[in-house]
C-alpha cells in the first residue's frame, strides 16, 4: 500500500498552493478596515441627519469645520445628560466655545483659503431650533457666514416618520 | 479503516470568503460623502444702521410654532402648500395685491420658535429653495432652452439677478 502512494506523488507538476492567498487578502482587508475607521473624529453625539432634496455636494473637505449637535452617545449620557449638546472636534463644547473654535480653525488654514471656509452644522433632526439659533448667532459675530446644514439626499416627507 | 491519513482542509475557498469581506467593508465604509443645504448668514447687525423698511405685501411670512405647525400669512397651512405659495409670491409681478410687487422685492420670512424641531425647519427651508430653483429653471428654459445648472455663469447670474433669493429669518422670540 505504501509503495502505491509514493508512486502517485511523483507524477506530474504539483499545483500552485493557494493556501497563502487568504492571508494576502486578509492583509488587504485589515489595511482597509484600519485606514477607513481613522478618517473622522470620534463622534460623541448621536447625529441622525434630516433629509432634504435641494442639497449640494461639499467638495473641498479642508475648507470645512464641523459642528455636531445631538444627544450624547449612551456611554457619555451619565456625565453629560440626555439634552442635546454641541461637539467641536473631539470634545464637548458649549455655545461660548464656538467662537474660539472657529478662530482656531481659521488660524489653521492658509490665509488665502480663509474667506472660503464653510461651517458645516451637522445636527440631529430632532434637535430643537433654540440651540441652532444660538450657534448661528455666534457664527455671525465672528463673521463665519458661510453655513451648510448637513442633510441626507432624499425627500422631506421622510423627515416626518 | 483503522489508520487513515487526515485529509487536508481545502483552503481555496478561504480566499473567496476573505474577498467577500473585503468588498463588503470597501462598499460600506467609503461611501460617506457630504451633502447639505448651503446658506449664507446675514452679517452681524450694525447698530448705526436702521433696518430697511419692506412693504408688508412684499413679505411672505412663514411661521413655525413649537409644535411644528405651520402658518403662512396668518393662515394655518401644510408643507405641500409652501412651494406653491412661494412661487405665487415671487412670480406675482404686482397682479395680486396680497403678493409681492416684483421678484426683486419679494422676501420670504421664516419665523420659528426655540422649540421648533430642526427637521421641520430644514424641511421648510428646503421647500422654499425648491420653489426658487423651480422658478429659475423655468426662466432658464424659457430664455435659453436649457436647465439652470447647464447655463454659463454669466447667464446664471443674470437669472439670479432677476429672481434673487431673499430669505429672511426673524430671531425667535424667547418665552
Amino acid at each position: 500500500m505504501a509503495s502505491k502512494f509514493r508512486k502517485k506523488k511523483d507524477q506530474g507538476t504539483p499545483g500552485i498552493s493557494t493556501a497563502s492567498l487568504p492571508d494576502i487578502v486578509f492583509m488587504l482587508l485589515f489595511f482597509f478596515m484600519v485606514a477607513t475607521v481613522m478618517r473622522d473624529t470620534d463622534k460623541l453625539v448621536q447625529v441622525n441627519l434630516p433629509y432634504a432634496s435641494q442639497v449640494q455636494k461639499l467638495e473641498k473637505k479642508q475648507l470645512i469645520s464641523n459642528i455636531f449637535v445631538g444627544v450624547p452617545m449612551k456611554r457619555y449620557q451619565g456625565k453629560y445628560g440626555k439634552e442635546p449638546r454641541i461637539q467641536l472636534n473631539d470634545k464637548f463644547g458649549s455655545v461660548n466655545d464656538i467662537q474660539p473654535f472657529i478662530l482656531a480653525e481659521r488660524n489653521a488654514r492658509r490665509e488665502e483659503l480663509r474667506p472660503l471656509m464653510i461651517t458645516s452644522i451637522k445636527a440631529d433632526k430632532d434637535v430643537s431650533m433654540g440651540i441652532i439659533t444660538d450657534i448661528k448667532e455666534k457664527l455671525r459675530e465672528v463673521n463665519a457666514l458661510k453655513v451648510n446644514y448637513a442633510a441626507k439626499k432624499g425627500d422631506v416627507s421622510q423627515n416626518m416618520k | 479503516m483503522a489508520r487513515r491519513k487526515l485529509q487536508e482542509i481545502n483552503a481555496g475557498s478561504m480566499a473567496d470568503i476573505a474577498f467577500l469581506l473585503l468588498i463588503f467593508f470597501l462598499v460600506t465604509t467609503t461611501m460617506e460623502s457630504m451633502y447639505g443645504v448651503s446658506r449664507k448668514l446675514p452679517p452681524p447687525p450694525d447698530p448705526t444702521q436702521k433696518p430697511p423698511i419692506v412693504k408688508e405685501r412684499n413679505i411672505l411670512e412663514i411661521l413655525i410654532n413649537r409644535n411644528d405647525q405651520l402658518m403662512i400669512e396668518e393662515h394655518p397651512a401644510t408643507f405641500k402648500e409652501i412651494k406653491g405659495e412661494v412661487i405665487k409670491h415671487v412670480t406675482n409681478f404686482g397682479k395680486d395685491p396680497r403678493y409681492a410687487v416684483s421678484p426683486e422685492k419679494a422676501v420670504v420670512n421664516i419665523t420659528h420658535d426655540r422649540g421648533t424641531s430642526y427637521k421641520t425647519y430644514i424641511s421648510v427651508y428646503n421647500e422654499i429653495l425648491s420653489a426658487y430653483n423651480e422658478i429659475r429653471n423655468q426662466e432658464a428654459m424659457q430664455k435659453y432652452g436649457k436647465p439652470f445648472d447647464q447655463l454659463t455663469p454669466a447667464q446664471q447670474d443674470e437669472i439670479k439677478k432677476k429672481y434673487p433669493q431673499i430669505v429672511a429669518e426673524a430671531t425667535p422670540k424667547t418665552q
